[in-house]
């Protein structure tokens, strides 16, 4: 049966069949098979079908072309199916369970051409930045026809107020683009007046304006002009905020950001009356500066008039509340204007305060001596001998004025800022313990106040592979280590504070709608003891009331150091380049302020010397904001106080009066950053 | 619904004759109207942003549906053998095209797939010319095919050259569809099993090397594998924007015109290339059940023209024809609920494009002209350059007419032939009748894989 099947499935001459073979043969074996039957049957047409069939060859062995094609119809369906299942998925359990997508507002870095932006507001409620509408004026040329556009440029003259003439010849020009801007700022109300009467024309079927477009933009306004410029930052020309605080907090001032973070809020009333006549802003954010507008004019003016009388390349000042940390005023020169940034020089854009790093100089040696007065190792009152030079590795240290003064106690040496004396204080003090309070002082690490571009500064501790013993005796009279004014001056505010570090801020309150919620000051560090503190104080006004007389202020006492800092260049140090600066505050038994007064490369011609640049500078300022925050002077102050009758130095005094202002306690600095 | 499909062969309407299988043509109907709707719902957002007028795709589709309506026609009338007898040169035009472009062809999207212009797409076209060859050559093989000198190695000779080249556009979709098809066809004209295994092994490592050369594929690949189990968080923006399209229509859509991803911006070419997923959001399950109904329907039918074709070459053309609109849609779908990587397939007469829909309507309508001979002798293939089907019947037609129409009129029992050539029915192959002329004894001991295939006949 199989031989005969065989021989004969050959001669069908079609090719289906083999596939599901072994399935017939068993019948075949069995009973003859269906095929082999009915090809017997139809034996004796064989001949004539054979023929057909080289012919024609029939399709298929019905049976098994009905399976196969099944079988196609499972393969092309069986994915349907399988599709039908995920299609249930998707369409059924995950349309159940879908939530939109959150809109992502947090990381973003551009900002949507209309996003509004929040105001800012300096510590009374003056405006220093704030969105404005202007109008832009844009066209598509390429569907305007030509006659028309002496028309347009005539009406569009007036509201522009560019001649006629040009007008047309910008259609001439770009005749064949689709999108051209006429103007990008225009006034409010005559960009009303333009929007109104295309409304009117479009309504009267006049369209001679329809390619005209006139859209409101927001516009960043900073009505102060240069007044703090370079705290606030500016949104460049895309909206997208650049430096400063715009940059800082342009999560929380664009209206599509973020809102408060989640802590203590206190409702909108309780801020001062005259803070919110412009706060919040329309959109209900805004920032409440510790800024204090009087006083940054009275720093901006002083530092321009300084440089302007020493000559100066360019200066910083910085004012803060030492007890808070709050920036007062904060000034350098040169500057810029935010309504006009785009002619401003970018090298003016970046805040020098914080974002520029310097050779301290003297001042430093105000973080020497605490080291060592808080160790116990000196005391204001220790004897040092100056020999005029001393020799460390082989690296020799003069003093500035290259003479030798013999034997001088700590304080003098201070008053005198003895470079020799004070190497020697710092050796007394040791590497180890010298940079563990360099760095507890704040230098070398950002002091994370709320600004954006703030560097950290370069500090060599005993770590560092090229560290030497040298090293310890230059930083120890602020060479050889770069700080920024920020660090420097936080770190004098130490000691102005009772040793207590604090972080510096510049948003007083956060304004989102009803809530506001108040920066806390935060402590950094208990750096120094409050004793130390006490006799830093007392050092620092005999340096004032001895070295750098300039400085003083009739009727005030005031504690303070200068600092004059040689210029590191490529070749070295350059003798006649110096970074004077000089860092004080006052009333020195209870500081109010401290300032920071920086100028760099005073004129040689008229003085090198911090002392006789800087602390001029420092001096006026002081006047004025005794004047401006109305602080009494000492006779006044200290005769008002019954407590204090008996006391016969700022440090008896301290002991009795009570504790001035309480500080609240250091909170995780996390939680402050975390805007 | 089998029944409600069956009731119009009976009909005869207009020349077509009795057979054109006119639930297919339902289908078919069903299918366009549907998509033209779609293809104006999804694209008119585009037109607005692109300041044209929005009905501009849906009157360009329109535009297309007419020639394609042409071409549709033109093929039912034509007789089907004639692509038989063309399919040389047809191959040869399709080669040359397939050539021209890899020269002239400009770069879109980051293949060339299209001449200047971006109007005509060759691989279009070349797919069904391919089916046409290799029918045509596995129809001539006859039973040699399972000789592997015969079978295996020219047929994979010749899709190596077709798809090679095709694979340079580069268009690995198109490549796959004809691949796939033409495994399809060679199985049907019977090919040994082995032979099918070693072919489609082949095939899987060529192209799993072609992918994992190419990084524009395996990129896409890489970015569906990760993003199978949870779509919505694709990194792939183009798959989690179709997948988030699917799963906001839920059960009932949110609505004709209503879609959201389709704006510009969010799901690209959501008229041609991903319309399945806008069908999804607007119609929710509802709609892309229906589309797979009708898609299911096709298959059904497709098939069925083929299974009553008594020409090998009908058979093999019609579930070629078949196979390559049903995988297209497949993959188009599999696309749209990410589960195959993103592909330029389009959705076979509901996407917007021109190449695709005349060639689908094309293929149709040839498909729709084997429907109308089945149970019937296969009309003659004209000599090259005699267009039309001959209207005279020769002596050799009717013998064969007659055997099949003997089968044919069995089945369904509304036979028109000529009282002629039924004379002939009791001569037959044996295999034709075997269901029913066999005797009661016999029909006792037939195996359940026959009356299975009895039911489906009958069903």
């Amino acid at each position: 049966m199989r031989a005969r099947n065989r021989t004969v499935r050959p001669a069908r001459g079609h090719g289906f069949g083999p596939l599901f073979d072994p399935l017939q043969r068993p019948e075949d074996g069995a009973d003859g098979g269906l095929e082999s039957g009915a090809l017997n049957r139809a034996a004796p047409n064989r001949a004539s079908l054979e023929q057909e069939h080289a012919q024609h060859p029939p399709v298929s062995d019905d049976g098994t072309k009905i399976w196969r094609i099944g079988f196609v119809g499972v393969v092309l369906t069986g994915p349907l199916l399988l599709l039908v299942l995920r299609l249930l998925d998707m369409q059924v359990m995950g349309w159940q369970q879908y939530e939109p997508p959150q809109i992502v507002t947090t990381g973003r870095n551009t900002v949507d051409d209309t996003t509004s932006w929040g105001v800012i507001v300096d510590r009374d409620g003056n405006l220093l930045a704030a969105d404005r509408f202007t109008y832009r004026i844009t066209a598509t040329p390429k569907f305007i026809s030509q006659s028309d556009y002496g028309a347009i440029a005539l009406r569009l003259a007036s509201s522009i107020g560019a001649p006629p003439l040009q007008i047309e010849n910008l259609f001439m020009e770009n005749s064949d683009r689709d999108y051209l801007i006429i103007a990008s700022h225009i006034d409010f109300e005559q960009g009303q007046q333009l929007l109104a009467e295309r409304q009117q024309r479009m309504a009267d079927r006049d369209f001679l304006l329809k390619h005209i477009h006139i859209a409101a933009h927001p516009r960043r306004f900073y009505p102060q002009g240069i007044l703090a410029s370079q705290v606030l930052g500016f949104l460049n020309a895309e909206r997208v905020p650049v430096l400063g605080l715009e940059r800082y907090y342009r999560n929380f001032l664009s209206s599509d950001g973020v809102g408060l973070p989640p802590g203590r809020q206190l409702p909108r009333s309780e801020l001062d009356e005259n803070v919110l006549r412009f706060v919040p802003s329309g959109h209900g954010k805004g920032l409440v500066l510790t800024i204090d507008r009087t006083i940054q004019h009275i720093i901006e003016e002083e530092l321009r008039l300084g440089i302007g009388l020493y000559r100066a390349e360019a200066g910083t000042v910085i004012v803060m509340d030492p007890k808070t940390g709050a920036i007062l005023g904060m000034a350098n020169w040169p500057t810029f204007d935010g309504n006009s940034f785009e002619d401003g020089d970018p090298y003016t854009f970046t805040n020098v305060a914080i974002s520029a790093q310097f050779e301290p100089g003297s001042v430093f040696k105000l973080i020497t001596v605490a080291a060592a007065l808080d160790i116990d190792a000196v005391d204001a009152s220790t004897v040092f001998v100056d020999t005029g030079a001393i020799s460390v590795e082989g690296h020799t240290v003069q003093n500035s004025d290259r003479k030798a003064v013999g034997e001088l106690n700590v304080a003098d040496a201070m008053a005198h800022s003895n470079n020799v004396i004070t190497v020697q204080i710092a050796q007394q003090v040791g590497a180890e313990i010298f940079y563990d309070y360099v760095s507890r002082f704040g230098f070398g690490a950002d002091t994370h106040i709320d600004l954006s571009g703030e560097v950290a500064g370069q500090v060599r501790n005993t770590d560092a592979p090229n560290w030497g013993v040298s090293d310890l005796a230059t930083n120890s009279f602020g060479q050889g280590i770069a700080v920024t004014p920020i660090q420097m001056i936080c770190a004098v505010a130490a000691i102005a504070n009772g040793g207590k570090l604090m972080r510096p801020y510049i948003v007083h309150s956060r304004v989102a709608g009803d809530n506001v919620m108040v920066t806390q000051p935060t402590m950094v560090y208990q750096v120094i003891q409050p004793e130390t503190a006490l006799r830093m104080n007392d050092m620092m006004a005999h340096v004032v009331n001895t070295g750098n007389q300039m400085a003083q202020v009739s009727g005030y006492s005031v504690a303070g150091k200068s600092g004059t800092a040689e210029i590191a260049t490529e070749e070295g140090y350059v003798q006649d380049e110096t970074i004077a600066s000089f860092i004080g505050y006052a009333p020195a038994d209870d500081p109010q302020f401290v300032m920071l007064v920086k100028l760099d490369r005073p004129d040689p011609g008229i003085s090198r010397w911090a002392a006789y640049t800087a602390t001029p500078v420092f001096s006026r300022i002081a006047h004025r904001l005794f004047e401006h925050m109305n602080i009494p002077p000492d006779n006044v102050r200290v005769s008002d106080d019954s407590q204090s009758y008996s006391c016969s130095s700022a440090v008896d005094c301290r002991e009795i009066a009570p504790e001035a202002a309480s500080i609240p306690a250091a909170e995780p600095v996390a939680e402050l950053s975390n805007r | 619904m089998t029944m409600a499909l069956q009731v119009s062969q009976v009909k005869q309407i207009g020349r077509f004759g009795p057979n054109i299988d006119w639930a297919l043509a339902t289908v078919l109907t069903c299918l366009i109207l549907f998509g033209s709707v779609m293809v104006f719902s999804a694209s008119y957002p585009w037109a607005l942003e692109n300041q044209v007028s929005p009905f501009y795709y849906v009157l360009l589709q329109l535009r297309w549906l007419g020639v394609g309506l042409v071409a549709l026609v033109g093929a039912a009338i034509v007789p089907y053998r004639i692509w038989e007898r063309w399919s040389i040169p047809l191959m040869a035009l399709g080669l040359i095209s397939l050539i021209a472009l890899i020269f002239l062809g400009e770069n879109r999207f980051g293949a060339t797939r299209a001449f200047p212009g971006g109007r005509v797409q060759p691989s279009e076209l070349v797919k069904v010319i391919v089916l046409i060859y290799i029918s045509t050559w596995l129809a001539s093989k006859g039973d040699r095919i399972k000789d592997i000198n015969y079978g295996l190695i020219p047929f994979g000779v010749l899709m190596g050259i077709v798809t090679s080249l095709i694979v340079v556009q580069p268009d690995i979709s198109t490549t796959i569809l004809i691949v796939v098809t033409a495994l399809i066809i060679f199985f049907l004209a019977g090919a040994e099993l082995k032979q099918l295994i070693l072919g489609g092994f082949v095939a899987t490592v060529t192209f799993w090397l072609v992918i994992t050369r190419n990084s524009y594929a395996s990129r896409r690949v890489s970015a569906l594998l990760e993003s199978i189990q949870s779509p919505l968080n694709s990194s792939e923006w183009q798959i989690r924007e179709a997948s988030q399209a699917i799963v906001k229509g839920g059960p009932l859509g949110v609505g004709l015109g209503n879609s959201t991803e389709k704006l510009p911006g969010n799901l690209p070419l959501s008229w041609s290339d991903n319309i399945f997923a806008v069908i999804g959001e607007e119609m929710g399950l509802l709609g892309t059940l229906a589309v797979i109904l009708l898609f299911t329907l096709f298959v059904y039918r497709g098939l069925r023209i083929a299974s009553e074709s008594t020409d090998i070459f009908g058979s093999l053309l019609a579930v070629g024809i078949t196979s390559l609109i049903i995988l297209q849609a497949i993959i188009h779908i599999a696309v749209a609920v990410a589960v195959a990587p993103p592909t330029g397939v389009t959705l076979p007469f509901v996407s917007f494009g021109g190449s695709s829909l005349v060639t689908s309507m094309g293929a149709a309508g040839i498909l729709l002209n084997i429907s109308r001979y089945r149970g019937l002798p296969p009309p003659a293939a004209p000599r090259r350059g005699e267009a039309g089907a001959r209207p005279h019947i020769t002596a050799g037609d009717r013998i064969r007419g007659g055997l099949a129409n003997a089968f044919g009129a069995k089945k369904s029992g509304a036979s028109s032939a000529p009282p002629g050539q039924t004379a002939h029915a009791p001569s037959n192959f044996g295999w034709w009748n075997r269901g029913s002329h066999i005797s009661g004894s016999r029909r006792r001991r037939t195996t359940k894989n026959q009356r299975s295939d009895r039911r489906a006949r009958s069903g």
